[in-house]
């Protein structure tokens, strides 16, 4: 057998800059096929079997069968060609035309048939017939991969809906649909249309658990790491039992408890600060029951608020392979790991007023760049309070510190808010002084009259 | 001959410190119009007989020497002012004497004397002349130099012919706290001579003193005392004459010489700031801020350049705007950037290091250490940073750059004496500047048409008349802090 990583897949996503890992993932290729139901479960087989060419090979091969019993033909076609690159003598490598052409067919036929029944129910004016109807057309083009259609069917469901409890199921379809589309803005919005509706308490109790999930997925999606880990932390307990709401087991087919639990933990730890990550995330009694349920992230939390940086990282380090495999963790997981490094250097360096470089080298390793590059753009992105390299003695020193210091403490904190408010009273004087020439222009009646274009020609 | 020499000697009179407003006001009304009738042809013919200038005293007969001098400058032919010497003297001698309370009742003839005075020193070549006799009597006319006049105006074009850059410091120095109106307040008293709180109570465009203004000659005046700043190096003032040509107010409109003057801020804030800082919207209209972005995008640009810290990028984009900007008769500060930019590398590198080898800084800059170590001892003796160079006895190991955190320590140590001096000077000054706009909305509460408006809007609204406090962003009261004195 050929050596994956030198196949023509792996070798087309090394030259586009897109992610291959190369380590073994501690996933079960198995439990992740037994733990989602849906496209998500294909698409989770494919964002694995693209990126990990250990896994590659199987993952195909049970995304191929899994998309076979399913009627997207888009997705098994596009599988199959990115098996073909990988292995083109594997069986299942080769388009299966007669299934193909078979799914077609039946297709155009159960499609032309529930558009025949919408157009019967439209003729007899029956309202809830019309939405079911139009419900019927938009998870079959679901079924099928055609997103856009099935989210104009579920929009057409609106103007039939007579409760409360009917708009919110359309509205959690389509942000079912939105989220397949990775349409966030989407997801929020219809989120907040089912957080408008007068629902009864125990129905809204059903909805909030999803919604915060949703939320915080389509959060971490845009990159806003804090607002993610917010929305996880609200989900509770509740959504490892939640029914299914809109005929979606959100659960299985978008986001498992595991999920929640893995994304809330990394989006907190993006530039945490350590009391926020212990009252907000360990001592939260709604996340501490999907905590545990990855007790490894638990631990390499706890590890953290004990300022044992080196450790949880190292934790954290181990499951790197697998968040690169999750396909939405995968394009931020490198940007979160450096937030969090940059988090834990921050925060150990906090307790010195010198560390020399070495000693900061050997608690955080560099990684992919030399230790002084980190500290320098750490610095200017204002994330080292105060602090200054000094690259002859190489070490970091304390702004104020520093071996250049001769006065005390408090009488260097009057001396610089002296000059903050010497600089102050001057901003003051500056900006007086034109709004004095503004008022009195005004009282003497000089205003610029005319036209807007400038009098001189110019560019 | 004698009876225009007693007439000429009837004002001030023995008791002129006795007398009221009221009757002061009577008595210089009536001896001006006096000297009206008497006329200045029969005068300059009296004059030209006996120099009528000696037995008057500029300090003392003010009013009656200003009228012969006024006799003798419309007299005279250009060619023969030019060569009269006396003249001359006498003129600049009563500039630098003249009571400034008579002088209100003569308001034009000052105006026309000091005109005369500087085109006198335009044609003679000799512009710095008559830079010295024009301020002396800007001063001695109105101490604090506050109330804009055409004379300010005038006084910066001989300053910029003559290159007398800081001979204007005082003038430019002086906040303009008002314009002249063509209604005065009259708050401190209805007459030129009453003891006006400041300088805009007596220079209307009634009295003369300064011919009428129009936006062109604020924008004018500030523009050119920019361009002094320039010439001085002075950036930071620069910058704010700039921003008044820029908050000028407007319907809408804008000027040449407020594009003008955008083009130059930008410029002049990369080099003293390292980047373009933005206008803030609380003082000028988005509007604005947009019409001259669009005017200004070559500039813009070039911002950006500087801002990337690229020295070959910043040097094509010179070379490709040259004409440009030699045409906006920018040249000479487009060139400054240039030298900026190392700076500002050497200034950002205190924000990342305590301390590097300056081989460091070489490689930054892309000198030889020898170069970069003369650079950096040059922007240390500019005082751009608190740093000092330390040579190690190593042989082996090159100088190396050491930066203090803050001015407790280091070449630019400052103790805290001198920072609560800095504050209190600091303090008075904004103080001071906080009245004079509230002074001035005061003055504007006054006028007809905003009492008006709030009338009608209180009849609208049937509600309580809202006061035009305008927000003053500064509070007196609230510093210096009592406690940051005490010593711990």
């Amino acid at each position: 057998m050929d050596d994956p990583e030198q196949s023509q897949l792996f070798l087309e996503r090394l030259a586009d800059n897109k992610p291959v890992v190369k380590e073994l993932p501690k996933l079960d290729l198995e439990t992740i096929a037994a733990n989602y139901a849906g496209p998500v479960r294909i698409l989770r087989l494919e964002c694995i079997a693209n990126t990990s060419p250990i896994l590659s090979r199987e993952a195909f091969r049970l995304a191929i069968l899994q998309a076979r019993e399913g009627m997207n033909v888009p997705l098994y076609l596009q599988l199959v060609g990115q098996f073909a690159k990988l292995d083109p003598t594997h069986e299942l490598a080769t388009v299966d035309t007669a299934w193909v052409e078979e799914r077609r067919k039946k297709i155009k036929s159960e499609g032309d048939t529930l558009e025949a029944e919408l157009k019967a129910y439209k003729n007899n004016l029956i309202k809830e017939s019309i939405r079911m109807a139009n419900e019927d057309l938009g998870n079959f083009y679901l079924s099928t991969g055609s997103l856009t259609e099935a989210y104009q069917s579920f929009h057409r469901m609106r103007e039939f809906c007579t409760t409360s409890k009917h708009i919110a199921e359309m509205a959690m379809k389509m942000i079912y649909v939105a989220i397949l589309q990775r349409n966030w803005s989407a997801v929020n919005t219809h989120r907040a249309k089912i957080l408008g509706l007068p629902l009864k308490d125990d129905e809204r109790a059903k909805y909030e658990p999803v919604l915060q999930a949703c939320l915080g997925l389509s959060k971490m999606a845009r990159g806003e790491y804090h607002l993610a880990s917010e929305a996880f932390r609200q989900v509770g307990q509740a959504y490892t039992v939640a029914e299914p709401l809109g005929g979606i087991t959100f659960q299985t087919h978008v986001l498992t408890p595991n999920d929640v639990a893995i994304y809330g933990t990394l989006c907190a730890l993006w530039r945490f600060s350590r009391d926020s990550l212990r009252r907000s995330m360990l001592e939260n009694p709604k996340f501490r029951p999907l905590l545990e349920l990855e007790p490894q992230l638990r631990r390499a939390m706890t590890q953290i608020t004990m300022c044992k940086y080196s450790a949880g990282l190292a934790i954290i380090d181990s499951y790197m392979p697998d968040f690169m495999l999750d396909m939405y963790l995968q394009p931020h997981a490198k940007d979160i790991y450096d937030g969090m490094r940059q988090a834990c250097i921050t925060e150990w360096t906090a307790a010195f007023s010198v560390v020399t470089l070495d000693e900061l080298a050997s608690v955080f390793p560099p990684r992919d760049r030399t230790l002084v590059e980190e500290i320098e753009a750490m610095i200017e992105d204002d994330a080292l309070n105060l602090m200054r390299i000094d690259l002859v003695d190489r070490t970091l020193v304390w702004g104020h510190g520093g071996h250049n210091s001769t006065m005390g403490s408090a009488r260097r904190c009057r001396h610089i808010s002296l000059q903050r408010s010497i600089g102050e009273a001057k901003k003051a004087e500056h900006e007086l002084r034109l709004r004095l020439l503004r008022l009195n222009m005004q009282a003497a009646d000089l205003v610029l009259k005319g036209s807007p274009n400038p009098i001189r020609k110019q560019n | 001959m004698a009876d225009l020499a007693s007439l000429l000697l009837e004002f001030p009179p023995q008791d002129v410190e006795q007398l009221t407003p009221e009757e002061y006001e009577a008595r210089i009304t009536a001896f001006v119009a006096s000297l009206r009738e008497y006329g200045p042809q029969r005068a300059a013919a009296v004059d030209a007989e006996q120099d009528l200038l000696k037995i008057l005293d500029p300090s003392i007969n003010s009013i009656a020497y200003l009228f012969v001098l006024s006799c003798r400058a419309s007299r005279r032919t250009l060619k023969a002012r030019l060569f009269d010497s006396t003249f001359w003297d006498r003129a600049a001698e009563f500039l630098r004497t003249f009571d400034p309370v008579q002088v209100r009742y003569a308001g034009t003839d000052l105006r026309n004397l000091l005109e005369v005075v500087a085109s006198l020193a335009m044609q003679s070549q000799s512009p710095a002349a008559a830079v010295l006799p024009l301020r002396d009597a800007i001063f001695r006319l109105d101490p604090s130099s506050g109330t804009f006049t055409s004379n300010h105006v005038l006084f910066l074009q001989l300053c910029i012919s003559s290159r007398c850059f800081n001979e204007s410091l005082p003038i430019l120095e002086s906040v303009i706290h008002s314009f002249p109106t063509a209604t005065p307040l009259q708050i401190d008293g209805p007459y030129p001579c009453s003891d006006h709180h400041d300088s805009s109570g007596y220079i209307t465009l009634q009295s003369g003193l300064t011919a009428p203004i129009t936006v062109s000659d604020v924008q004018d005046y500030y523009s050119m005392g920019a361009l002094i700043y320039i010439g001085l190096h002075q950036w930071y003032e620069a910058a704010m004459f700039l921003e008044h040509v820029l908050a000028t107010p407007s319907q809408g409109a804008v000027s040449g010489l407020m594009v003008e003057a955008y083009q130059r801020w930008v410029l002049i804030s990369c080099i003293y700031y390292g980047e373009a800082k933005e206008l803030s919207t609380k003082l000028y209209q988005p509007n604005l801020i947009r019409t001259l972005k669009a005017c200004s995008k070559a500039y813009d640009h070039l911002a950006e350049v500087v801002q990337s810290r690229n020295a070959s990028r910043l040097q094509a984009e010179i070379l490709a705007g040259l004409q440009k900007w030699h045409e906006d008769g920018n040249l000479g500060l487009v060139q400054e950037l240039k030298t900026s930019l190392p700076l500002f590398a050497v200034i950002n590198l205190r924000c990342t290091y305590a301390a590097l080898p300056i081989t460091a800084v070489a490689t930054l800059l892309n000198l030889t250490p020898d170069a970069a170590t003369e650079f950096v001892e040059d922007v240390i003796e500019a005082g751009h940073i608190n740093a000092v160079l330390e040579f190690p006895d190593a042989a082996s190991s090159g100088p190396v750059l050491r930066f203090f955190h803050d001015t407790c320590g280091g070449p630019l140590v400052t103790t805290e004496d001198q920072l609560v001096a800095q504050l209190t000077q600091q303090t008075s000054r904004t103080v001071q500047i906080a009245k004079h706009v509230r002074a001035a909305n005061h003055r504007i509460m006054l006028r007809n048409d905003y009492i008006d408006s709030q009338r009608r809007r209180a009849k609208q609204k049937q509600e309580e008349v809202p006061t035009a406090e305008v927000e003053m962003g500064w509070d007196p009261t609230a510093v210096p802090d009592e406690d940051i004195m005490v010593d711990s």
